[in-house]
């Protein structure tokens, strides 16, 4: 589905190049579970952005189902975004003075989809994360795992095959974390490919592929034995 | 459709600035507006004038107190006694008397020698037309204003005592907009700024001997006025001239058309540099609260762009949305101010009288339209700026 070959990605701090990715070589198959480990600015975060397509690489490739996003323009590179990538944040990144509803319809909005089906299947996806009785709700009147869970139906609602989700427990407590995981873990049952990065090891231990991440360079690998 | 979505969606925060912003804008530029079409009426007035030959006088004779003299015995004298002056290239008979009534309303009728027109264009830029029939009158008057037919019934003092009806022949009517020589003077108007009106009630006829008989049938019995319009000679030395000025002196007050139209041009100066800072200054400071609320706009909105951007949104619907955002404040007052114009305009010409003392041209729609594109491509620089230079990741930083 995914692969990244010899990825590089450069920033200008100052007058200095700071290197946040070396190289970085990661192929991702249809329907796996992946946690991105790391310390703070050893690069997940750079390399989930660069997946999801906001970022661009300063060097390497990158195809997405063949597709090489690196020659891709902005204007396709938010299309493959919209149709085949949702995104859940640490921080949720809604629209605070919107209702919930209008924060999951927003990706398809930004589609070709009718409004009526728009509207259908935002619903849809809100009831599958069991808060469609918040629909008209202002996004800032809910809770964070409540909050979360409207992230994650707007990711669900163009029907994307990858879902990229930058510490998606980072801001709720243990119990809620618990619970926005096992969403993960049910959508993952549906086919849809989850990459996570966190540096939480109860959150790592939810997927079946572990990449731990340092300096910039994937250090680890791994499969998660699960009976272990 | 769905962009208007996310329009709507997209001003949601900002709603009230830009509804307090469009206000004054619309302010602004009605401000505006007005001041332009006040100088727009001051300068059309003056050129009204201008066109008048040079060294062209107007001349209300008041000679014979109190209210003119009567018809039978006013004959050609003072004409003829100007063309005699040396310093005199020629002079034309404007007779003048009142009330004519129509309705319950009195105006006054004028006789005009038939070479003015030729001599003075200005005249025929007033409307004053006698080609279809030289017995036919031109109603000259906010009274006849939807006046439709060829004749027109008035009626005039045959004697001391009585009223008789008689018709008139109709050339056309004319509102007069513009400061105009309205010919009167008729014995009982003092100054010179009585010749030069707007707004009075005249019918304006040529002196032919058809439409003498008629008058002196149906008007012996009023007083007219003998005035004249007198143009001096090129090479008039300056003794020529006095004895001119003494001469008109003698007889009423007169005024040369040239230094009206020289004191237009300074009125419309001296009112442009009262009138305009006004406007300007309003017209800036609505163009520094449009580039302060499209900043408050950007900076507002700077972190949904993101959660668009995240959502699948290029840079050029991030754009677009908030170029419709800062555009649609804009573009409202102008939609307003340009329907004020459009109404205005109808207004006036509907009724002279109101908006008296201003002109709704062109220039006014090229003034809203100008303002429009400056603010406009000032705020887009402005959106351009913040936004376009921004890379996606660099936009979702400001994501709380």
């Amino acid at each position: 589905m995914i692969e990244l070959k010899d990825v590089t990605k450069i920033y200008k701090v100052g007058d200095e190049d700071f290197r946040a990715l070396d190289k970085v070589s990661f192929k991702v198959d249809k329907g796996e579970f992946i946690s991105i480990c790391g310390a703070s600015g050893s690069g997940k975060t750079t390399l989930l952005n660069i997946i999801g397509t906001i970022d661009e690489c300063t060097e390497g490739s990158y195809l997405f189902e063949g597709a090489d996003v690196c020659r891709m323009n902005d204007g396709k590179r938010a299309k493959l975004r919209n149709q085949h990538i949702g995104f859940v944040l640490q921080d949720f990144a809604l629209i605070n003075n919107q209702t919930v509803l209008y924060n999951v319809m927003l990706p398809a909005l930004l589609g070709k989809t009718p409004y009526k089906a728009i509207k259908a299947k935002a619903l849809k996806a809100l009831q599958s994360v069991g808060i469609a009785d918040q629909a008209q709700k202002k996004a800032n009147q809910l809770s964070g795992g409540q909050r979360q869970r409207v992230a994650i139906a707007r990711a669900l609602i163009n029907e994307p095959g990858l879902i990229l989700a930058d510490e998606p427990t980072g801001q709720l407590d243990s119990e809620t974390g618990k619970q926005i995981m096992d969403i993960f873990k049910k959508l993952n049952e549906t086919g849809i490919t989850v990459i996570t990065v966190t540096h939480d090891k109860a959150i790592a231990d939810y997927a079946k592929r572990l990449v731990v991440i340092s300096d910039g360079k994937i250090v680890s690998d791994s499969s998660i034995n699960k009976e272990a | 459709m769905r962009l208007i979505h996310l329009f709507r969606a997209f001003l949601k925060g900002v709603r009230f600035s830009s509804l307090l912003l469009m206000i004054m804008m619309t302010g602004a530029v009605f401000l505006g507006i007005m001041t332009l079409a006040a100088t727009n009426y001051k300068y059309a007035d003056y050129n009204m004038l201008k066109s008048s030959p040079d060294d062209t006088y107007y001349l209300g004779n008041l000679s014979a107190p109190p209210f003119g003299i009567p018809w039978s015995t006013m004959g050609e004298s003072l004409v003829e006694e100007l063309n005699q002056l040396p310093g005199i290239e020629r002079a034309y008979t404007v007779k003048t008397a009142s009330p004519i009534m129509y309705g319950n309303e009195g105006t006054v009728i004028c006789l005009l020698h038939p070479d003015i027109l030729e001599d003075f264009p200005v005249l025929k830029e007033m409307g004053y037309d006698f080609d279809k029939d030289p017995n036919g009158f031109v109603l000259c008057s906010v009274l006849f204003d939807g006046f439709k037919g060829d004749s027109v019934t008035i009626s005039g003092h045959k004697d001391k005592y009585g009223f008789r009806n008689f018709d008139i022949k109709v050339n056309s009517v004319v509102s007069p907009m513009f400061k105009v020589i309205t010919l009167g003077g008729s014995g009982n108007a003092r100054l010179t700024s009585g010749m030069l009106l707007s707004g009075s009630n005249y019918i304006i006829g040529i002196d032919t001997k058809e439409n003498e008989a008629l008058l002196e049938e149906y008007t012996s019995g009023l007083h007219w006025a003998p005035n004249a319009i007198f143009k001096l000679k090129k090479n008039a030395t300056e003794a020529e001239k006095e004895e001119v000025f003494r001469y008109a002196e003698t007889k009423g007050n007169y005024a040369s058309l040239a230094e009206i139209a020289d004191g237009d041009l300074k009125e419309i100066h001296e009112d442009m540099r009262l009138s305009f800072p006004r406007p300007l200054f309003l017209f800036i400071a609505s163009l520094a609260a449009y580039l302060s609320i499209t900043a408050l706009v950007v900076a507002k909105k700077k972190k949904e762009l993101a959660v668009y951007y995240l959502c699948g949104a290029d840079h050029k619907k991030c754009l677009t949305i908030t170029l419709m955002a800062v555009g649609l404040v804009a573009f409202l007052s102008t939609v307003i101010s340009i329907a004020i114009v459009f109404v205005f305009r109808a207004v006036q010409r509907a009724d002279h009288e109101f908006f008296y003392g201003y002109l709704f041209s062109a220039n006014c729609i090229w003034l809203v339209l100008g303002f429009f594109v400056l603010t406009l491509l000032t705020a887009f620089a402005g959106v351009f700026v913040s936004i376009k230079g921004k890379t996606p990741v660099q936009l979702l930083r400001g994501v709380e």
